[in-house]
């Protein structure tokens, strides 16, 4: 299986910014473009996240959960398919983990 | 007239009394008013933000009516007080032209660095990271993973104020998705502060009802929440995946500066409630009044390289 690999630091934006575009530059709604396009080119997405000035939970809850709650994917196709690094923060990804389970929980009930 | 003391801790009625007069006279009853900084001796940054917010809103929403300008004012007396406006970009931030030049000696050399009010109506992401660059310049150093949690935090304080703030219609004409930053830094005793204030419905129409209903009924409680335990609540909850509330995890991390440096508060005032957070201690009040909008104030000293460790 193919592996891409992205640094949200050096290809997106060194300074995430909020949720939602209308909210301001490098945001998390954004980032979930990138995500899905990544996505759409099928095998494993290993995503870095480290480098970066900081990382706001919204941000995260947006990019990683949004996959779910606003583009439809399954939360194992997501776990599946992105792979996560952060040596930075490990907190980041224990966010990102539960934005996912979060999401999945709403959408079945 | 200004009172002597523009200070939320010790001279709250009166502050929000005057905030209130400014908002009624100009938007609801759409004359004029003219402010009088005679008497003022005391600023406190809280208050000054939530001052220069007002007369923001007003000479945005209502800049003239058919006599003129709607909000007009004299200078204090008091040349320290002056200087403490110029310094805190009272008069530029409200098109004011003053006169700029502090007199020599009259403010001590070692005195705080007044990070002026900005007025945002988006989040700029590097002002975060700036900021925090300042603060190691300037307050106290920290850790790498420090920086990043301060600017994550300081990301979702400016998001919150941007987004959930207005989330609902205010009882007052907004600037939509407006807020205002300021902040000051203390190299003599290594301590920074920001402060962040919206106008939007306050954290307790925007938190989740339905969370502090469930803990409600697991605990067979059958109170109502004040503003006060409803700010209490919004600073311990993280969510949402439905992107449509909740505080993210901003709150958290300036907690955890508070717990983990020398010294810190964390106060968040919103509508009729307050809650303060230091160390050793959470306080929840509640007022007769609403101060119109929620005020972030982080205060944290830190002697030497600040650290911030796991979740």
């Amino acid at each position: 299986m193919t592996e891409l690999r992205y640094s949200l630091a050096r290809e997106f934006a060194r300074d995430p910014g909020p949720r939602y575009k209308k909210q301001g530059p490098n945001s998390g709604e954004a980032f979930r473009a990138v995500l899905r396009d990544l996505l759409g080119r099928g095998g494993i997405v290993r995503i870095n996240l480290d480098g970066t000035s900081g990382i706001g939970s919204s941000f995260l809850d947006e990019a990683f959960g949004g996959l779910i709650f606003a583009e439809g994917m399954q939360a194992s196709d997501v776990l599946a398919r992105i792979k996560l690094e952060s040596s930075d923060d490990e907190t980041y990804i224990l966010d990102i983990m539960e934005s996912i389970e979060k999401a999945q929980k709403q959408k079945k009930y | 007239m200004v009172p002597e003391r523009l200070c939320l801790r010790s001279n709250r009625d009166e502050v929000i009394q005057l905030i209130s007069q400014i908002r009624d006279v100009v938007l609801k009853e759409k004359r004029r008013i003219y402010l009088y900084f005679d008497r003022l001796q005391y600023l406190e940054p809280a208050a000054t933000i939530m001052l220069v917010a007002e007369i923001d809103r007003c000479r945005s929403v209502f800049p003239k009516n058919k006599f003129g300008t709607t909000i007009m004012g004299n200078y204090p007396e008091d040349n320290k007080v002056y200087a403490q406006l110029c310094e805190m970009g009272f008069y530029r931030l409200i098109s004011v032209v003053a006169d700029d030049r502090i007199p020599h000696g009259i403010l001590p050399d070692n005195r705080p660095i007044f990070l002026s009010v900005k007025s945002m109506s988006r989040v700029e992401p590097h002002l975060a990271a700036h900021f925090v660059r300042l603060v190691m310049q300037g307050a106290f150093e920290m850790a790498d993973s420090a920086q990043r949690k301060m600017v994550a935090a300081l990301k979702e304080a400016m998001q919150n104020s941007n987004e959930h703030a207005y989330m609902h219609e205010t009882e007052y004409p907004v600037v939509k998705r407006r807020w205002w930053i300021a902040g000051h830094l203390d190299p003599e005793t290594r301590e920074m502060m920001v402060l962040l204030f919206d106008q939007g419905i306050g954290i307790p129409r925007h938190l989740p009802v339905t969370t502090f209903d469930r803990i409600k009924g697991a605990l067979a409680m059958s109170w109502t929440p004040t503003d006060g335990h409803m700010i209490a609540a919004a600073t311990e909850l993280f969510r949402s995946s439905t992107g449509s509330a909740g505080r993210g995890r901003g709150f958290r991390d300036m907690k955890r500066f508070v717990d983990a440096c020398d010294d810190g508060e964390l106060r968040v005032l919103s509508n009729r409630g307050a809650f303060t957070y230091t160390r050793d201690d959470t306080r929840i009040d509640d007022y007769g009044d609403s101060i119109g909008g929620t005020l972030i104030e982080w205060r944290v000293r830190h002697s030497s390289v600040a650290e911030i460790h796991g979740d």
